[in-house]
């Protein structure tokens, strides 16, 4: 028994290695100074000069509009999942499974081929090569999310606390901020968190709708990415996963502290 | 929780709130289906004028390197389907044992999320700067005194076998595949496993009797998106593949970007061939284990 229980821990700890080993050499390549000659485990010092050079406005610029397009994405998301959501999560509607079936589906279509169809359609409704085009790109792949867990959520709301709040005299919109969305919020964190990841990580389909000119964090790192510069992908990568962590546990910290049922 | 009747809401007000979610399939109708039969419709057109119809699809069909991409993209698909699935499965396994063992396992499932925090481009980013032949891993199996030089090293992430993207694609799969069966895993009930050690069932026996039944309809349809992802993504397969053979995302989406306008119905075509293989790998998930799963409990649907 006791051999057998041995085994399972060697398991455990190994596949803990296999999923951390890729993400510790990324400090390293991201602060190693000029060599770092080949059989050496560590870098033989540290410096900070690539990063100095690639923290600047131009970084900051692609980080910004990445953040204005994740934010955007979330704003708009929850305005259109908001509505569906309560239809779909407590309502009997004519053809309920195959709509809720078409709303899901952009979630598992490939965005990079809804985008090479779209890109037609944009050049003609001029959303080709401006932010608007792009959020709405991003929203394509990230709506689903929102609109599923707001689902689930509206299914365990059911009515009772609207109609206790429309009994004691509050109106459609005082029921909705002081009632509904508190009671919604840990999902619609869930929602913006699925929708800030998924938005942050389009690199294809911002290149395609953005046409190269609206330049994202994930446009400017993959160049570095792909050329294979450890140094700078990894500065990338790290400044990438830092603002997205960040931005996760805002969410989360948000929802905890205003959450109130 | 009890829900209340719509009694309450007068008629006027109950067809207005049915027309909310029309902002939804609005959205959809226009910029999603609009999209994708927009792109459809441009794939069969005549690549030149004279030809029929559907040229681009005969072109392709014809074609030896998209024939050999169309294969590789399958093999690496499937490779890493099946790894990921298994490994999956050998998780539930490892916290099933744990949970025998009267432990929570809290930490671990933890690290097994992991993964999902990182979106793919950086994960194949990350399994470059481990792997490739200069790299983390090669350093530190040298050092072991395991080979005698970086050539000693195989070279995983530049050559044709694409075993970079599979080892990728494993990392960023298998903890989806875990996390698809875990709430299924947590939800039979512990009467059985008091059940299962009074009679003495062996640690095997009980996994391989009571709890793979009831995991394997999720396990399998975890394991068709994950074949059905992995056969049409992008990202990882563009950081890490080679030029020769070009995955089917990426030969269409540089054939688009790169190729002169008069391609694009070709590039089209492949995303077309590619929305087909899902929608046939979607179809087999669906006849294979979608009514099952949603209507007998017993698999743990949704309608519970």
């Amino acid at each position: 028994m006791n051999k057998k229980h041995t085994w399972v821990l060697l398991a455990m700890l190994l596949w803990t290695l296999l999923v951390i080993l890729p993400v510790l050499p990324l400090p390293m390549y991201a602060i190693m100074t000029g060599g770092w000659p080949w059989p050496d485990l560590f870098p033989s010092g540290v410096s900070l000069r690539t990063v100095s050079r690639i923290i600047g406005p131009g970084t900051g610029g692609a980080l910004a509009r990445s953040l204005l397009v994740a934010i955007s994405c979330v704003f708009l998301n929850a305005l259109i999942a908001f509505p569906a959501a309560q239809v779909l999560g407590r309502r009997n509607i004519p053809f309920k499974r195959p709509i809720e079936a078409f709303l899901l589906l952009p979630a598992i279509v490939p965005p990079l081929i809804v985008a090479m169809g779209l890109y037609r359609n944009f050049l003609h409704l001029g959303f080709a090569e401006t932010f608007q085009g792009v959020v709405i790109m991003h929203m394509i792949p990230t709506l689903p999310y929102m609109i599923r867990t707001l689902t689930e959520a509206y299914k365990h709301f059911g009515y009772t606390y609207e109609e206790q709040a429309r009994m004691l005299g509050a109106g459609t919109w005082e029921r909705f901020f002081h009632v509904t969305l508190p009671y919604m919020l840990p999902a619609l964190g869930a929602g913006a968190s699925l929708t800030v990841l998924i938005s942050m990580a389009q690199y294809a389909t911002t290149f395609l709708i953005g046409g190269g000119a609206f330049q994202t964090l994930t446009l400017r790192m993959m160049p570095y990415l792909t050329g294979g510069n450890l140094t700078i992908g990894a500065i990338y990568t790290l400044i990438f996963a830092s603002v997205a962590g960040l931005l996760l546990l805002a969410i989360t910290k948000f929802v905890n502290r205003s959450y109130k049922y | 929780m009890t829900i209340s009747k719509e009694d309450g809401m007068k008629m006027s007000e109950k067809n207005k709130n049915k027309l909310m979610i029309l902002p939804a399939i609005l959205f959809f109708a226009v910029f999603f289906a609009g999209g994708l039969f927009r792109g459809i419709a441009e794939s069969m057109e005549p690549l030149e004028s004279g030809v029929e119809k559907l040229s681009a699809y005969a072109y392709l069909l014809k074609s030896e390197s998209f024939i050999y991409s169309f294969r590789e993209t399958l093999r690496l698909a499937l490779l890493s389907t099946i790894l990921s699935a298994t490994f999956g499965m050998c998780l539930i396994y490892l916290v099933y044992c744990r949970k025998r063992a009267g432990k929570s396992g809290r930490w671990f499932i933890r690290m097994i999320h992991l993964p999902m925090l990182f979106p793919y481009l950086i994960a194949a980013f990350m399994v470059y700067g481990l792997l490739s032949r200069t790299g983390w891993l090669s350093r530190a199996i040298f050092n072991m005194g395991i080979t005698d030089g970086f050539e000693g090293f195989p070279d995983l992430v530049n050559d044709s076998n694409g075993y970079g993207i599979v080892i990728a694609y494993i990392w960023k799969t298998t903890p989806f595949v875990f996390l698809m069966m875990y709430p299924i895993f947590r939800r039979i009930e512990e009467g059985l496993f008091e059940v299962g050690s009074v009679f003495g069932a062996g640690r095997l026996r009980f996994f391989k009797e009571i709890v793979l039944p009831r995991l394997l309809p999720v396990w399998l349809i975890s394991s068709l998106i994950v074949l059905a992802f992995t056969f049409s993504s992008f990202e990882v397969p563009y950081i890490l593949g080679v030029t020769n053979p070009k995955l089917l995302s990426v030969f269409a989406y540089e054939l688009f970007v790169r190729g002169a306008p008069a391609e694009r119905p070709i590039a089209l075509a492949v995303n077309g061939i590619i929305l087909l293989a899902t929608a046939i790998i979607y179809l087999m998930a669906y006849i294979l284990v979608g009514r099952p799963l949603f209507k007998s409990g017993r698999g743990g649907g949704k309608n519970e």
